[in-house]
């Protein structure tokens, strides 16, 4: 039988949905390159002029018009935003010595429109703007050799108390990800530096206790895999940091993998049991 | 015994319903990897050991693979991918090298054969492009492109018809949406200097009809993705035929896709049988991939401008703005 003569419906939103994402992708790049390769043709003030122009008409777009594509406006008029904001620092440095502020202006300014909109895409903008601040802003409390891991727990713990105060549902999951990801990122590395080892694979055990109990709790697996798969790496770097022996390490690592993935798969059994039993 | 023979494969009414043990796609990616890992960390031991380690690694990871599948029913679960596919390849990497192209067939080999046994449409997707590599690295470019084109067809007019198995449905949509960029890069690779040559521009053009045709008349999305696909294939080859700059031609290429897309859902919205919207659909793999952008440098304001009193992008983060501007 052929396909054609028994399906009715075909969905292709996901489809139609991803090509106005390659356009906008596409557009973002061409800007992109405009910016870097013809500054000095065009003049700078023209350019950041337009992109600013073409910034605000993607956003009156989105107000005004309730078109499918709504949503790939506001995400195209956010990274022209982004592009012009870098652009407009490195040209005229108006933050001055302070010019790598010029990331927590683009995440309040993708927060604002995220929320206004309503647009995860434009979110995680946001996000990804606060975590480069966070990456990039100096001070003398940061000055040690635990330098990213400290920015790293302060990013998560901003995008904690932002997932609190956060009253858009849609908004949660993004924000739980982000911090979970970014605070365990900042504990291995703690782990990865011989000078911190212990306390990293402390932090770590206790994010990951973190992690399991709000998975177990929300019922959400794959904070259960976090904190599964971030300690699995840090007890294998202490512990095969401290073997020294190839063959003892490898075998280690063996037993430790296999022993893990027999861990996460009784988790996963646990979870779908439980699937089940509320079904 | 009789258990462990009837029990190689789910019967095609069980793996429509995933009646055995299986994960969602993220947790897959996640024990597909943990196995690998664990089956690399054996290889080394062995090695370690002065012991052939691929004559141990492939019987061993195979015959676990095949009591998790036989007894514990492990299907998708990402482990017994790992296993097949890792045991084979441990094998002919512990072969020694004749640095001989023929080397390509033996992976594809291994692909098809752990394609075959966990029906997995990734692997067998990647054992016919090396198919088409080795083609393409015996130096027959234009015979690897009709290699590839074949292959799509014939992947095509599977999809047409109705089959038992999701997983051979899956084979079909893969190799139709791989295989024109295979054969694509195979062609392209026997030029020193990429230059348009204008019958691999029309071959794509009329491939992309063709599979619109095919798409629209059978109600099928695939071969409307690979119809856009070739699209981009076309303008990408007659690149020199291209009258503005690269940055333009993004730019006008982005607004016409975008513009497209706004266009083809405006005509469908409301519409209830044939090609319609659907529902999008919210899932937790939105969420992990929407931290991807704070992976990337954050490098905004950076650049060709003068100096900036502290030197250096961040450590992590980005702002959707990354660039040498």
């Amino acid at each position: 039988m052929l396909v054609g003569e028994r399906r009715d419906i075909v969905p292709i939103g996901t489809e139609l949905r991803s090509l106005a994402w390659l356009g906008v992708m596409l557009i973002a790049t061409g800007v992109g390159i405009v910016i870097t390769k013809h500054f000095d043709q065009i003049g700078p003030l023209t350019i950041a002029m337009a992109v600013a122009l073409a910034a605000i008409a993607c956003y009156a777009f989105a107000v005004w018009k309730q078109s499918s594509v709504r949503d790939y406006m506001v995400l195209l008029g956010a990274l022209l935003i982004s592009a012009d904001v870098g652009f407009i620092e490195s040209q005229w440095h108006l933050l001055g010595s302070e010019w790598q502020r010029h990331f927590l202006l683009l995440a309040v300014l993708h927060a604002a429109a995220a929320y206004y909109f309503g647009n995860r895409a434009v979110l995680s903008l946001s996000v990804a703007a606060l975590a480069s601040w966070f990456g990039i802003e100096k001070h003398e409390i940061f000055s040690s050799n635990a330098d990213f891991a400290f920015r790293a727990f302060i990013c998560a713990a901003v995008l904690l108390t932002w997932r609190v105060a956060n009253r858009k549902a849609d908004f949660n999951g993004l924000f739980e990800h982000s911090a979970t990801n970014i605070a365990f990122w900042g504990a291995l590395s703690l782990t990865f530096d011989p000078s911190t080892k212990y306390t990293g694979f402390l932090v770590t055990a206790i994010f990951a206790a973190g992690s399991l109990t709000y998975g177990l709790k929300s019922r959400r697996e794959l904070f259960l895999m976090y904190a599964g798969v971030y300690s699995l790496i840090a007890i294998d770097v202490v512990v095969v940091d401290w073997i020294h022996e190839p063959i003892l390490a490898s075998f280690y690592l063996l037993i430790s993998t296999i022993a893990a993935i027999a861990a996460l798969f009784a988790t996963h059994v646990r979870f779908q049991k439980e699937r089940l039993a509320d079904a | 015994m009789s258990d462990f023979k009837k029990n190689a494969w789910p019967t095609p009414e069980e793996e429509r319903a995933k009646t055995w043990r299986h994960m969602s796609l993220i947790v897959q990616i996640v024990f597909f990897v943990l196995t690998i890992i664990a089956l690399s960390a054996l290889y080394g031991f062995i090695t370690l050991l002065s012991l052939p380690a691929g004559w141990i690694v492939a019987p061993a990871s195979i015959v676990v693979a095949e009591l998790l599948i036989r007894r514990s029913r492990f299907w998708r679960t990402g482990v017994e991918s790992a296993l097949w596919i890792g045991g084979l390849f441990a094998f002919i990497f512990s072969l020694p090298s004749s640095g001989k192209v023929e080397a390509i067939l033996v992976f594809a080999a291994a692909a098809a054969l752990a394609g075959w046994r966990v029906r997995n449409a990734l692997f067998g997707s990647a054992a016919v492009t090396l198919v088409v590599a080795y083609v393409a690295a015996k130096g027959w470019h234009w015979l690897a492109l009709l290699l590839a084109i074949g292959v799509a067809l014939i992947a095509l007019a599977g999809l047409a018809r109705e089959w038992q198995r999701p997983s051979t449905e899956m084979l079909w949509q893969f190799l139709i949406l791989v295989m024109p960029i295979a054969g694509y890069v195979a062609v392209a690779l026997r030029l020193e200097s990429w230059t348009t040559d204008m019958r691999i521009a029309a071959i794509f053009v009329g491939l992309a009809a063709l599979f619109t045709i095919v798409g629209v008349h059978m109600r099928l999305r695939v071969p409307l993705m690979t119809a856009v696909l070739c699209l981009a294939i076309a303008i990408v080859e007659a690149h020199d035929l291209n009258p503005v700059s690269v940055e333009s031609a993004l730019i006008v290429i982005g607004a016409v896709t975008l513009a497209s897309a706004a266009a083809i859902m405006r005509s469908l919205r409301g519409k209830e049988t044939g090609f319609v919207l659907g529902v999008a659909k919210k899932s937790e793999l939105q969420d992990v991939m929407s931290v991807a952008p704070t992976l990337m440098p954050g490098h905004a304001a950076e650049g060709s401008g003068a100096p900036q009193p502290v030197g250096g992008g961040g450590e992590f983060g980005g702002a959707g703005a990354s660039g040498n501007f």
